[in-house]
This record gives C-alpha cells, structure tokens and sequence, in this order.
C-alpha cells in the first residue's frame, strides 16, 4: 500500500488541485491522509471527503509532528509514504515512478522528486549534509556572495542534469520514504517546528545505512510557499533555530562546545542580516 | 569514450555496464558510462551496486520513449548500446502492448534521436528467437525472421527498424542476436534462476510440457563480451549472431540443475506447454568467428556450478525481487 500524507495548515485554496494531482500520480490505490493544524474554518475537511482521503486534525505543533500524526493514523503499515506539501501539483504517474526507483535497490530510504518553482527552474531540493565548512560559509555568505563555494557544496545545484543521484538528504516539500524505515527511525524528530526535520531524517537515514536517491524522472511543481509567506519573520527565526539545533546535534559533546558557539554565532548574524532585507 | 547503454540496471546491460567500468574489454578502457533504465520490475540498481561508486558511470532513470530526454543524454555521446526491452515471453502471451511500445517505439525514438544528434555508433541488442523455430541446423544471419511470439515480433519489429535506419539514413549500427543467456544477476522469472532458487530452497520447479524444448545456452559474461567486439569492430549496417554453443533439452537442463542443488525428479511439477512455445532455436555464429575473432569461452558445467553458487549465496538481492513479483 502507499500512503500520500500531507500537512495543511489555512491551506483550502491549494489542497483541491493537489488532491486531483495525487489521484492521477499512481494507477495503485493510495490511502491520502490531509493532516489540518489550523481547522478553525477551514474547509480541508470537506475537501479531502471529496476526493475520498482521510482528515485529521491537529494543534500545531510543526510540520514533522503533522505527518508522523498522518502516518499513525493509517490502518496498514504503508510499503511507501510519500511526504508531501499541499501546495504542490504531482506530474501524472510521479508516485509510481518514485517507487519503481526505490523498489530497484533495497538500501534506498527514500526518493525525491525534481522540484520545480513556479517558473518553471529547479529548486536545490537534494543537498548534502550540512557540515561544519559548508555550514559556516553557507551562513555567512549565501545572501551577499551567491555563487560562493560553501553555498554551492550545501544546494548542490544542477537545475536540468537528469541524472539520477545520492543526496545527504531530500526536501521535506515532496519526498517517498519506506514504510519500513520510516518505522524504524520513527519517523521525523518532532522538536523541529519546521525546518530542518527533513535534513535530520536524511542523516539518520544515512546513518541507519539507508541511500536518499534524488530522482529527476519524476517531478512535481510548488505553486508556491503558501502558508509561509504569510509569516515571513517567525519562519525566518524558526528556520535559524532549526539549523542550530541540528548542528548541536550533529556535533555534540562536550568538545565541541566551542564549535557550536561559532555555528551559533555564524547563524545569529545571517538571521540579523536577512530581516533587515525582507 | 561516452556510451549510453539502455536497459543498464538489467541482467544483461549490467553485465555489460560492469564490465565495461572493470575495463574488460579491449577498444573500450576507460569509457564512460550513462545507464538509462525505467526500472520497471526487473531493472535493479543492485545489479550496478559493484561499479556504482565510479566516476565513469552515471545512471538516468528513464524512459527511452521520452525524446525530449533524450535530447538531453545524446549531446557528447559517442555511442549507443540498446538492450533496454520488455523480454518475458510469458508476459507478451499475456499481454503485448508494453512489449510493442518499449521495443518497437521506444527503438525508434532512440534511433530517431541518434540522427539528430550524429552519433557515431548504435548497437542494437536482440535476441535469436526473431528467428523462429528450426527442426535441424542453425540460422545464420541471412535467413529470413519467422517469430512466433508477441515478444519475439517486436523483437524482429525493432531489429528491422534499425536496419532500415541504416539503409535509409546511413546510420552506423548494428545488430547483435544472442541465444539464450544464463549468468549471475539474472531475474528469477526466468528458467534458470527460477529453478535454481525454487530447489535451494525446497521449493518445486514448473516444467512445460515434455520439456523437449532445445535452447543454446549462453554465458551472460561471453554475450557482453561479444557485444564490446561488434560495438568497437563490427560493420556498419550488419548482423552478428552470438551463441553459447551448449545445446540442451529443458529437460536436460531440468536435470542438470536437480543435480547441482542435490534434488531429484519428485521436485518437478509437469505445466501445460506455454502457447507459441518454439522447439528448437539454433545459431550458426561463424561470422561473428570469423570476421571478429569471438567463441564463447565459459563452459556451461562451470557456468551453471558458478550460477547455483552465486544464487546460494546472493539470497539477499534475489528474495525480494522474487516475493515483489509474487513468483514461485
């Protein structure tokens, strides 16, 4: 069985062409599941009736902790879930092909879709793992200096290459994970409220001996960051408070302590400098 | 050198792939390697995990009867080697729509895509069975093509489109048509590693009919070799058979396998003859000897020892392909 799960969050306007997008994006039957944290008027309730997907609602506790939500509250244990933004449209027969891509080796954890922004360009969706070198340079340099080295290594950007390759870690916004191996990390680390839940995955994964395929044979288009463009500042401060908790983590220990100041420090300044430019 | 080989994460392109990036092949050291495959159910990246680390091999996960990418892949190609096909007989009596349109359609994409581009070099893979049955003596390759299944028609249906691209628009290909392949790697629907994982594990093992079926049995690793003389030496516009030269009745081969895994006739289950089932498929592979130096070099007793023990112990890569296609 694979399983669509989906976080909507004030997302009525979008979630009826993405529904329609999921049903023509595999000829299996798929069990969708619209995961509403923000149900005060909202009519994903209705929406997802319609097109036969289950709703559950939740107190917003973050993007990770909607879709581990979704994900329980399917009967079955799910083959494959794909993890999915509702502001997105499926190309026809993507989810097939993401899994015809991860049935061909048993390693694979999860398989990404091409992303393409609303005009048509490829969003940087497979990246490495942020490390201590990227991460700093990334930080510092990515909003005055764009073509920097640290931010390419990071975004890993090649917008048109068809080829099919292993990423450190696959955006949140549209990824499959197996079933199984999303059991067995228990799926996204809820202490993320958004960013960065998905960079943690990716590492877990790979450390658990799992691959995280980036597939450009199937692609699927954001319409747009709807719900967060709404509230550009708190996301801005969620993204940073993310990206410190994942490189606490990552480097941990007592020796480290030091290192963690300067990561902390490095993100501090490019939070200042972005606010005061949006 | 840069070739695209179709149908790369399958038995036999991996074969080639994998050798091809071990530089096993005189002509072709150190070439690059794009594999394009849909990964339908038998496509495995697995059968590429051995090179996958190279920086001479690349894989694209797609479809060859995408032109639009295909028009990305062909810029700095120098060559083509086409073994992607939909290849179960069993499947194409059942139903013969995908076999038309991946072997018949998706060939001419590929071939339609090398004119635009001005590739150099196409080999296009195909298989003796276009042939069709013959009682006694072996086909060469002027003899006229009788197949007798869906799978094997389109087969002859692609085999003839190539040739005509060469006729018609001077495109340097050519044509391969191997016998029976058997070898590591192979996908477990198929006699040979059916068989062989059903007795291993205990398990019983179908027969057709009378099991008077005569097939030439091919090591995978002579056909890949065979495919890199014909890529770097064979002519423009000519066909090349390339046989194992073990013939064997299915019932011969049933009881090579009873015996290797250590079981005996009470493990076979008599199954109604498949419907189109040709007796006898014979290759006389004198040109390719002749013009390009090839004999097949894996005798058959080694080859299948090597296979019943490759199957023993690669449990892990053929256990699920098996349980994913409900096989038995």
């Amino acid at each position: 069985m694979i399983a669509v799960v989906t976080v909507s969050h004030g997302s009525d306007d979008v979630l009826q062409p993405f529904l329609a997008s999921v049903a023509a994006a595999s000829q299996h039957p798929l069990s969708v599941v619209v995961v509403d944290n923000k149900p005060e008027g909202s009519a994903a309730k209705t929406i997802a009736a319609s097109f036969g997907a289950s709703y559950v609602t939740d107190v917003n506790r973050g993007y990770g902790h909607g879709i581990n939500l979704g994900v329980a509250s399917l009967g079955d244990s799910a083959d494959w879930i794909l993890v999915c933004n509702p502001d997105l449209l499926l190309e026809p027969g993507s989810i097939d092909w993401l899994r015809g891509c991860g049935e061909s080796d048993s390693r694979i954890g999860a398989v990404g879709p091409r992303i393409l922004n609303a005009d048509g360009t490829t969003y940087a969706s497979a990246r490495s793992l942020p490390s201590i070198r990227t991460g700093i340079g990334h930080a510092l340099f990515a909003n005055v200096w764009k073509s920097n080295p640290w931010t390419r290594r990071y975004l890993h950007v090649s917008a048109a290459d068809p080829h099919q390759r292993d990423a450190g870690w696959l955006s949140g916004a549209c990824l499959l994970i197996r079933g199984s191996v999303f059991e067995q990390l228990s799926g996204f680390d809820e202490s993320y409220f958004m960013y960065f839940e998905d960079v943690d995955l990716g590492y877990r994964m790979h450390k658990a001996g799992y691959r995280s395929v980036y597939d450009p044979g199937a692609a699927v288009t954001h319409t747009g960051a709807h719900s967060t463009q709404i509230e550009s500042a708190r996301m801005l401060k969620a993204h940073h408070e993310s990206a410190n908790r994942f490189l606490a983590r990552k480097y941990h220990g007592h020796l480290l302590w030091p290192l963690r100041q300067v990561l902390a420090a490095g993100l501090a300044v490019r939070s200042r400098f972005q606010q005061g430019h949006e | 050198m840069r070739i695209l080989v179709t149908g790369g994460a399958g038995f036999i392109g991996s074969n080639f792939v994998r050798r091809t990036i071990e530089d096993k092949y005189p002509g072709l050291e150190g070439a690059e390697v794009v594999v394009l495959d849909a990964l339908t159910y038998s496509g495995n990246l697995q059968n590429l995990t051995p090179i996958a680390d190279s920086p001479r091999y690349s894989f694209v996960h797609g479809d060859i009867r995408d032109g639009k990418l295909l028009d990305t892949l062909f810029p700095g190609l120098d060559a083509v080697v086409h073994f992607a096909a939909e290849s179960h007989v069993d499947r194409s009596v059942m139903d013969s729509t995908i076999f038309v349109e991946t072997n018949v359609l998706g060939t001419q994409q590929l071939l339609d895509a090398a004119l635009r581009h001005n590739l150099a070099r196409f080999v296009h893979v195909s298989t003796d069975e276009v042939y069709g049955s013959i009682a006694e003596g072996s086909w060469n390759e002027e003899r006229a093509l009788e197949p007798n299944s869906p799978y094997s028609a389109s087969k002859a249906g692609s085999d003839l489109l190539a040739r005509s691209y060469h006729r018609t628009h001077g495109l340097n290909v050519s044509i391969t048509r191997c016998s029976n392949n058997y070898g590591p790697y192979h996908f477990p629907e198929k006699v040979i590693p059916l068989f062989v994982s059903n007795l291993i594990d205990d398990a019983h093992v179908p027969l057709y009919g009378e099991g008077n079926n005569i097939r030439d049995w091919l090591h995978v690793d002579d056909h890949t070799r065979a495919i890199a003389m014909v890529l770097v030496g064979g002519r423009a516009g000519e066909i090349y058979n390339i046989g194992g030269g073990t013939e064997l009745t299915n019932k011969e081969l049933t009881q090579l396998l009873l015996t290797s895994t250590g079981k005996d006739w009470s493990y076979v289950d008599r199954v109604a003859d498949r419907l189109g089932h040709d007796l006898r498929y014979s290759v006389d592979i004198s040109k390719i000897q002749a013009e390009l130096g090839y004999a097949p070099e894996v005798p058959f007793e080694q080859g299948l020892a090597d296979v019943v023990q490759w199957y023993r112990d690669n449990r892990q890569w053929w256990e699920p392909l098996k349980a994913r296609a409900a096989l038995t």
